[in-house]
């Protein structure tokens, strides 16, 4: 009796393992060979450093003409309400171009001039103006771009578009942010 | 041209004093507000007559604006005329055109018994007339007030053409404009660092920095800058330091620094716009416009930015705060009803009284020298002049014709 259980236990031992070996060779072969991972070494796209020598003055660039196109048409003046330096929706699409596009001129240096209406007083619509700049300049490198890209400055109410605006629809064309593309 | 304003400027006025320096006015005018003076027109001694630019007019012109005298011209000595508007004494004098030379004899005389009490003698090249009838009207103030007259004072102020803005100076009535910059596009917020020299702020490296330059050659260098805004600078005589509100550190605020641009330091650390700083007489506090609570007010701290306290509460938009220089008014602009007006308050906040109440924006007020007047831009005529009026309100009168002039500062005598 106890020959032949220790038959039948060993039968059973080796058919598991028999099974268990079958199972286990199953697995490999489902098994997909990993594909090639490519390795590339990183490189640092080729900025030329800033040139910040003279950086308490600006000079503008010299664009060639198809360049300025393209800068004047992603570099978009913006418009603010009476006395505000709030970024309006409108603003806020134009800015998003303008990141985009200062995205893929790593060159560029650009100066944001900001301008009021010719209401108030000289005095404080400088403070004005500049606070219009560096509510674009806080947009654009919340965005990424580098501060080291955007100076900001203000002609106050200084410099309008139009002179001795009568009606809002001509103050709120002075009341505005500009670009300049600088010298690097 | 040119030289002729220098010449102009280092005019050599000789004079002599026939009789003493100061006259008891008390035994001529009494108690009257307004002193009455007579004045009888010069006689020609010799050479053309003058057809413009006459002393008499000139010194009677000056005595008159003052507030100070009441004058009453005339043609020649008339002891009726006086006695009728209780006149006790009176001017009247000679001159002698030879050439481009002129020689004036000024006397001031009793009226009832036309008794010389002082005299003075003055020469030079015609065009120095009114030099000469300016200082001769500051020796009378002097000798009967006692008190330094004005009329030999200055004006400097902008010149605004379409977009090209530029530096004037003028006598305080008008004459004489003479353009200081020739740089840069646009010059603003020209203030006196001292009788000869201005601060102000000027565009030329295409962004706002403040300069110094000379009344008298225009050379000018620049003197505070940095990669951002410099603006409204301020000085003050007695510490020879000037106060100006920069972005430097985020967005405007006030520092000072000395008169050589060195030592700078800030005093206001707000995350508003802090600007326009003038100072206090005594140089101790600076005046200065703030919109840290949400619209432009004048506000006040001590030299070094301590003790900040707040000036202005009714209405919604201050701003050029200009000190008077006996410290007993602050005067600025206020914007009621959409439109500009030149109001004052004592430096503890108390009576606000409007000074202004004509048409148009009127605004940048600047004090003479002596505080007896306020000058100002208006558009009251449609087009930007320079104006004065007194404190009260009263004595107004245009000073510039241009029609494009700007934010002027009054010379400290």
């Amino acid at each position: 009796m106890s020959k032949k259980l220790m038959l039948v236990c060993s039968v059973a031992c080796i058919a598991a393992l028999f099974a268990f070996n079958g199972c286990a060779k199953k697995k490999v072969t489902t098994l997909q060979e990993p594909e090639k991972v490519e390795e590339k070494q990183v490189v640092e796209e080729q900025v030329r450093p800033i040139d910040t020598s003279d950086n308490t003055s600006f000079n503008e660039a010299d664009l060639d003409a198809e360049f300025k196109k393209k800068v004047q048409e992603n570099l978009r003046t913006l418009y603010f309400d009476y006395n505000s330096y709030v970024l309006k929706q409108e603003s806020v699409d134009k800015l998003g171009i303008a990141a985009s596009f200062l995205n893929e001129y790593p060159d560029l240096r650009v100066l944001i001039e900001g301008h009021c209406d010719e209401r108030g007083s000289s005095e404080y619509n400088m403070g004005l103006g500049e606070n219009r700049a560096r509510a674009i300049k806080d947009y654009l490198t919340n965005y990424g771009i580098s501060s080291i890209r955007i100076e900001t400055t203000s002609w106050g109410k200084e410099r309008p578009v139009s002179y001795g605006c009568a009606d809002e629809a001509c103050h709120s064309q002075n009341r505005r942010a500009e670009y300049k593309v600088l010298n690097r | 041209m040119k030289k002729v304003f220098f010449a102009l400027l280092h005019v050599t006025v000789w004079f002599c004093t026939v009789h003493a320096d100061r006259i008891n006015l008390e035994a001529y005018a009494g108690s009257f507000d307004s002193i009455p003076l007579g004045m009888v027109a010069f006689r020609p001694t010799g050479g053309p007559a003058l057809k413009e630019n006459l002393p008499w007019e000139i010194i009677a012109d000056d005595l008159d604006f003052s507030g100070r005298f009441c004058v009453t011209r005339s043609t020649k000595i008339d002891s009726s005329l006086f006695r009728t508007n209780n006149i006790g004494l009176f001017i009247d004098g000679e001159y002698t055109v030879n050439g481009d030379n002129v020689s004036l004899e000024c006397y001031i005389r009793e009226a009832t018994t036309l008794k010389l009490l002082a005299g003075k003698n003055f020469s030079g090249d015609v065009r120095q007339v009114r030099s000469m009838a300016h200082r001769y009207a500051n020796q009378v103030f002097d000798m009967l007030l006692g008190e330094q007259g004005f009329f030999e004072s200055k004006i400097v102020y902008v010149t605004d053409k379409g977009s090209s803005k530029h530096l004037y100076i003028m006598d305080y009535d008008g004459y004489f404009p003479k353009k200081i910059t020739s740089q840069g596009e646009v010059n603003i917020f020209p203030a006196f660092l001292d009788s000869s020299t201005i601060i102000w702020t000027s565009f030329l490296r295409g962004k706002p920095d403040i300069y110094t330059g000379s009344i008298s050659t225009g050379a000018s260098s620049i003197l505070i800058f940095s990669r951002y805004v410099q603006t409204s600078p301020a000085a003050t005589m007695v510490l020879d330091k000037i106060a100006y509100a920069s972005s430097k550190n985020g967005n405007l605020d006030i520092y000072t620094c000395d008169r050589g641009g060195k030592n700078h330091k800030q005093l206001t650390f707000n995350r508003s716009i802090d600007t326009s700083p003038c100072w206090s007489p005594n140089g101790y506090q600076i005046a200065f416009t703030s919109d840290r609570t949400g619209t432009p007010q004048v506000y006040i701290m001590d030299g070094d930015g301590a003790n900040t306290r707040r000036l202005t509460y009714e209405g919604s938009y201050y701003d050029s705060p200009a000190w008077s220089p006996k410290g007993d008014k602050i005067a600025f602009s206020s914007l009621r009803e959409y439109k500009f007006d030149v109001w004052a308050v004592n430096p503890d906040g108390s009576s606000l009284t409007r000074i202004t109440s004509m048409p148009g924006n009127n605004e940048y007020p600047t004090w003479s020298p002596d505080g007896s007047h306020i000058a100002f831009v208006s558009t009251r005529g449609g087009k930007s002049d320079i104006y004065c009026i007194r404190p009260d309100g009263t004595g107004l009168k245009q000073i510039t014709k241009s029609g494009n002039a700007k934010m002027p500062d009054w010379s400290k005598f």
